[in-house]
């Protein structure tokens, strides 16, 4: 029987009324499926709400799970405790429907075992805790506001550190996830590395293409040498330290760089302009004193700080990695994670709100409240520091 | 000729039986089960697309 008389003789059957069947018995057995259906629709949906089948999958399990139980969320004093879907499946249906199918992609990614080890899992932690707090950023943490509730907060409990965050954040209705991240697994190790746009400067800045006779930019610290075949660094070039292309020698080159020291010490730190306290080179103390390296001009002094300060040229060779040509993108960059890091809280204050020697102050104070790794925070502060009121008028 | 139409009577009962349960059993929960993996699918892809859900309901 081909499958298009099949096909033709059940629906001769099903477009006609019933002749041995009939009504009543259509009609209930209709109903009672329809129950059936409904009930074990719902006993799906509740079954894969349950930690019991989240953590059937070891990669669930063997990583996330275990450090769930050292938390509150997991045993406290009072019971009441938050499992996988608490925090992770959306409460309300559709949103819940689109989150189980995009579990396929877990399916998949089960069956591929893209994190069927430690290892594999720790090098994606980042990249799956960042789609769960874009999640929870996006709809203003409201999974843990199911159980957490501002307004149901009293203040006088809490610690003194936890009101004076919180008091305001609750005036603002900040999300809680902007906070209070890692609160149920550990926190991915390499979280703030990685930013996309960083990734492209740096690709950009490893491809080493430079030209004698053209100024460029560190875009990181990168190591001096006093000669073109040296093997040990006499110091380094920070973040920002703008350079001329004196001359090359295979990877190397030489280069000047036109700046000021504090005529006091050694001179060991190099700074970016007359009275301003941004790094651009930092140099072992024989380095610093060597005369054919380091030329000195004659100092003058700030009348701010009663310091003397002194223009130098130092003359060194580097690798040709770690340069681009444009300054501009890197302070891209920079502002791009100064207002994704610091505007959590309140709005992040201009650039030229504070001066350059104010920054590092007011800035280290708030930094400890990001995700920002070192050289993120390097970058920020620099950048800040670049733009501050004291450039204000001349940008 | 009764011999006959008591021979297509069983023949259409058996028909009808199938169709009956195929239609309850298999069919109909299919296209739910369908219906309900398409929207959250497209859901999911407009959320892609338009951004995850935001927090005021
Ligand atoms: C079939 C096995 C399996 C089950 C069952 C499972 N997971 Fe997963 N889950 C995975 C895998 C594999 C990944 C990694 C996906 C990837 O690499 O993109 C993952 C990733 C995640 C993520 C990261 C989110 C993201 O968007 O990348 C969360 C959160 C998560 N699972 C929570 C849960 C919860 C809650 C449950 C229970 C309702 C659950 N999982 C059940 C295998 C599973
Ligand atoms: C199922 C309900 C529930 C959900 C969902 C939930 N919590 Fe909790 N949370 C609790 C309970 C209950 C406590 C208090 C436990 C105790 O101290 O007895 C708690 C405690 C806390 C604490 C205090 C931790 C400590 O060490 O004292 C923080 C912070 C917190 N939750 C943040 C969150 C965040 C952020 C989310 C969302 C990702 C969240 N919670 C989701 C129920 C929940
Ligand atoms: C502006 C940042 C910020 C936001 C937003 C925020 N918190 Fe907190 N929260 C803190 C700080 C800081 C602490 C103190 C942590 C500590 O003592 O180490 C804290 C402490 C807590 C505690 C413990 C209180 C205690 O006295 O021990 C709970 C519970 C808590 N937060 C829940 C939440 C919940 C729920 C939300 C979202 C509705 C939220 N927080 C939003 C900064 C924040
Ligand atoms: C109290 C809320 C809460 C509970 C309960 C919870 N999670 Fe999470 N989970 C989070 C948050 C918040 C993140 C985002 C990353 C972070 O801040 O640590 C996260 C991240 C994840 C990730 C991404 C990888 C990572 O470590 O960041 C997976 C996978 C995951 N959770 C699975 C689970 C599973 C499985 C369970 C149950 C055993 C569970 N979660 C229970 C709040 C929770
Ligand atoms: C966890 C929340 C949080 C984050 C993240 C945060 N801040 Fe703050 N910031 C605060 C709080 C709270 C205050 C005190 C506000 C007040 O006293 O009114 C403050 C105050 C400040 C002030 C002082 C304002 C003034 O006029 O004196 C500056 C400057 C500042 N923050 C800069 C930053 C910078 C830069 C970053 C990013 C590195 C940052 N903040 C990230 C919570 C935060």
């Amino acid at each position: 029987m081909s499958l298009k008389s099949t096909l033709s003789s059940f629906w001769n059957t099903v477009s006609r009324p019933a002749t041995t069947i009939s009504l009543g018995v259509i009609s209930l057995g209709g109903f009672i499926t329809g129950i059936i259906f409904w009930g074990g629709f719902n006993t799906a949906m509740e079954f894969t709400n349950t930690e019991e089948f989240c953590v059937s999958c070891h990669a669930m399990r063997d990583n996330v799970y275990v450090e769930l139980q050292s938390t509150v969320h997991w045993e406290n004093r009072t019971g009441v405790c938050a499992t996988c879907p608490d925090c992770h499946v959306p409460h309300e249906w559709t949103n819940k429907v689109a989150r189980k199918m995009q579990a396929s992609k877990e399916v998949w990614a089960a069956v591929f075992g893209t994190i069927n080890t430690r290892e594999k899992f720790e090098a994606r932690r980042a990249e799956l805790a960042k789609h769960e707090w874009a999640r929870l950023e996006a709809n203003n943490s409201l999974e843990c506001r199911n159980c957490h509730d501002y307004d149901s907060m009293d203040w006088n409990a809490m610690s003194a550190k936890a009101r004076f965050y919180m008091e305001p954040a609750a005036a603002l209705d900040t999300g809680c996830i902007e906070c209070h991240k890692g609160i149920a697994h550990h926190l991915p190790d390499n979280v703030a590395v990685g930013s996309p746009a960083m990734a492209k400067l740096e690709n950009k800045a490893n491809s080493g293409s430079l030209s004698v006779g053209k100024d460029y930019f560190a875009i990181r610290d990168i190591p001096v040498f006093d000669s073109a075949d040296g093997t040990e660094p006499v110091g380094n070039l920070t973040l920002g330290a703008a350079i001329e292309v004196l001359d090359e020698n295979n990877n190397r080159v030489q280069f000047a760089l036109k700046a000021w020291r504090k005529d006091k010490g050694f001179g060991r730190v190099i700074f970016d302009e007359f009275g301003h306290n941004i790094r651009v080179a930092i140099l072992s103390k024989d380095t610093a004193q060597d005369a054919s390296l380091v030329e000195v001009s004659a100092p003058q002094t700030d009348e701010a700080t009663g310091l003397d300060w002194a223009p130098v040229t130092v003359t060194l060779w580097s690798d040709k990695q770690g340069f681009v040509d444009e300054i501009d993108e890197l302070w891209n960059v920079a502002e791009e994670s100064y207002t994704a890091n610091c505007s959590t809280c309140h709005a992040q204050p201009d650039p030229d709100h504070f001066g350059t020697n104010s920054w590092p102050a007011q800035f280290n104070g708030m930094v400890g409240f990001t995700n920002m790794d070192e050289a993120q925070a390097n970058l920020v502060l620099t950048y800040l520091q670049k733009h501050s009121a004291d450039y204000s008028g001349s940008h | 000729m009764s011999d006959q139409s008591v021979s297509r009577s069983k023949g259409t009962a058996r028909r009808e039986w199938l169709s009956f349960l195929f239609i309850t059993l298999i069919l109909l929960p299919g296209i739910t089960v369908l219906g309900v993996g398409v929207y959250g699918f497209t859901v999911w892809l407009l959320q892609m697309i338009y951004g995850p859900p935001t927090g005021s309901l």
